[in-house]
């Protein structure tokens, strides 16, 4: 691998150890994935912001004690435990969380502890190459940003802000960022696309039908919101460990203009109907009435646009909720939304907003007595697992339709 | 029966153990239990097989971005393999293991197969001895 004369510095030692332990883990993770060089990256977002255990904790103590500082802004992904007066977590999860936290605080990290990044002020821009671990940040930020982000692994993503350099292999070369297939959707009607649920399950059928390859999706005449693609992103990235698609004419990779020179490396097409979309609802689906536990919004993080959308509907009737409705975000959103919305009627309606983590990750919410209704399939797909509830997925009114019955609610809409 | 393939070194070293090949990816976080090493993936065809100790074959890379915390916990507690030999490049058990560097925690070796049609080799092996850039199946 070809080095520059300021990579060999750092790999000499001339500055500092933490620097060289750095630059020795990216020289070895560069060769073993057959970079031919390192490049600058101009930002982290780093998934080790959660207690892992005793050997994650040596390992940043030991940088802490070195003194280690990151050369670029670098951010942390979500935490394990909630760490603000609103959490619901066992004290013990809480000091584990807020330890590794400070760690990497110690290291120059902000923490953020939001797995939404690009929502935060200033997203990285088309061609930026920054160093991303979050699954569905990498995908969005490939994808709907064209940003540069392989799904950076935990420690390289560390020894990446440490140093701002990375190994150049995968999505940061032109060639790694072809498609690889054809999905086309012409059959689908434009108003299909009105409804964000429709979007999830896209992503959960791309992630099953293309994995980890590339799609080229085709013949969707709408105009997503970013939500929308947000929720394409994060749905794909938990089927299929998919980290970019382009969708014709919307993402910045693939205008009209392109989208012949895009289908030459294309080696298959695959057309979707608007069933093929429905039917990755099923194992999600429940039936009217079943008893429901809680609702569970936002993963990824929810949005400013989706908690006021959520305030809107929630507030439009006087009815209580009959179960609470989870939301989780970040303490960055909800502070924006601290004065503009009624967060205390919300609350006193039955809203629970939680910050810094996921709701599908160990007790961030009480352990639940029936199924958990949500209007993410990343949630939905992950829930199961991690949490033994039986998870269904619908629409953010069929969500709080069913909170206020306390009994699922599919009505007409998925 | 003896066979001695090529392999190029990501982490170097030697190693030698029983051979646990793997017939699909392993995702490390959520999927092995670092407090015993083992594979506890309920849809993994090797669950309930332990990894300790032993030399593991990777067909291909699976499993999130936390994956390098969950293989370091588990080199922590002593439950790690011995080596692991990849089919395809994987950054993961390399990071893992470059980290088990820093943190002062015993490394393993990492090597993947040169030629991928190898693999058909490891069927009627079930012990391999790893030493630089040759892996001896017996």
């Amino acid at each position: 691998m070809h080095l520059t004369a300021e990579d060999k510095s750092c790999l000499a030692g001339d500055q500092g150890e933490a620097t060289r332990l750095a630059m020795r883990f990216l020289v070895a993770a560069g060769e073993a994935m057959q970079a031919s060089r390192l490049i600058d990256i101009t930002r982290c977002h780093l998934v080790g912001s959660y207690y892992a255990g005793e050997a994650d904790l040596r390992l940043l103590r030991r940088f802490a004690a070195l003194g280690a500082k990151v050369r670029v802004p670098t951010t942390l992904n979500a935490s394990s435990a909630c760490l603000d007066s609103c959490s619901l977590n066992p004290q013990i999860d809480q000091e584990q969380a807020s330890l590794v936290v400070r760690l990497h605080e110690q290291l120059g990290c902000n923490p953020v502890l939001t797995c939404a990044p690009y929502h935060l002020p200033a997203p990285p821009v088309l061609g930026e190459r920054i160093a991303w671990a979050e699954s569905n940040a990498v995908t969005y930020a490939n994808s709907v940003l064209g940003a540069r982000s392989n799904k950076t692994v935990q420690y390289l993503d560390l020894c990446a802000a440490l140093t701002g350099r990375i190994p150049e292999y995968g999505l940061y070369l032109d060639s790694a960022r072809a498609p690889a297939l054809v999905i086309d959707c012409a059959s689908i009607p434009r108003p299909f696309w009105d409804e964000s649920m429709h979007w999830e399950l896209l992503g959960l059928l791309l992630g099953y039908k293309c994995g980890s390859d590339i799609p080229l999706i085709t013949g969707i005449d709408a105009e997503p919101t970013q939500d929308m693609l947000r929720s394409l992103s994060a749905a794909a990235a938990s089927s299929g460990g998919m980290s970019m698609f382009h969708l014709a004419g919307i993402t910045p990779e693939a205008p009209f203009a392109r989208v012949s020179e895009l289908q030459t490396t294309c080696v298959a097409a695959l057309p979707l109907s608007t069933d093929d979309l429905l039917n990755e609802l099923q194992p999600y689906a429940g039936s009217e009435g079943d008893a429901v536990s809680a609702i569970c919004l936002g993963a990824p993080h929810y949005s400013l646009s989706q908690l006021s959308r959520l305030a809107t509907e929630v507030l439009s009737s006087a009815v209580r909720l009959k179960v609470p409705i989870y939301v989780t975000t970040s303490r960055y959103n909800l502070a924006q939304l601290q004065n503009t919305l009624q967060l205390g009627e919300l609350r006193a309606r039955g809203i629970v907003f939680l910050v810094d983590a996921c709701s599908y990750y160990g007790q961030v919410i009480p352990k639940q007595t029936a199924a958990v209704m949500t209007d993410s399939a990343k949630w939905a797909y992950y829930a199961g697992g991690n949490l033994g509830v039986n998870a269904y997925l619908g629409s953010l009114e069929n969500c709080i339709e069913t909170a206020r019955l306390g009994r699922l609610v599919r009505g007409d809409r998925s | 029966m003896t066979s001695v393939l090529e392999v190029r070194s990501l982490i170097a070293g030697k190693a030698h153990g029983a051979l646990l090949v793997l017939s699909d990816g392993l995702s490390f976080w959520g999927g092995l239990d670092p407090a015993s090493g083992e594979i506890v993936d309920s849809q993994h065809p090797q669950r309930g097989q332990n990894v300790r100790g032993k030399v593991i074959v990777l067909p291909s890379p699976k499993g999130s971005t936390a994956a390098p915390g969950a293989l370091l916990e588990c080199l922590c507690a002593g439950n790690g393999p011995a080596a692991i030999v990849l089919v395809r490049p994987d950054v993961t058990p390399v990071a893992a293991v470059l980290a088990a560097e820093i943190a002062a925690i015993p490394s393993i070796p990492i090597v993947q197969l040169l030629h991928p049609s190898d693999l058909a080799s490891f069927e009627l092996a079930t012990h391999a001895l790893l030493s630089g850039e040759e892996l001896i199946l017996s």
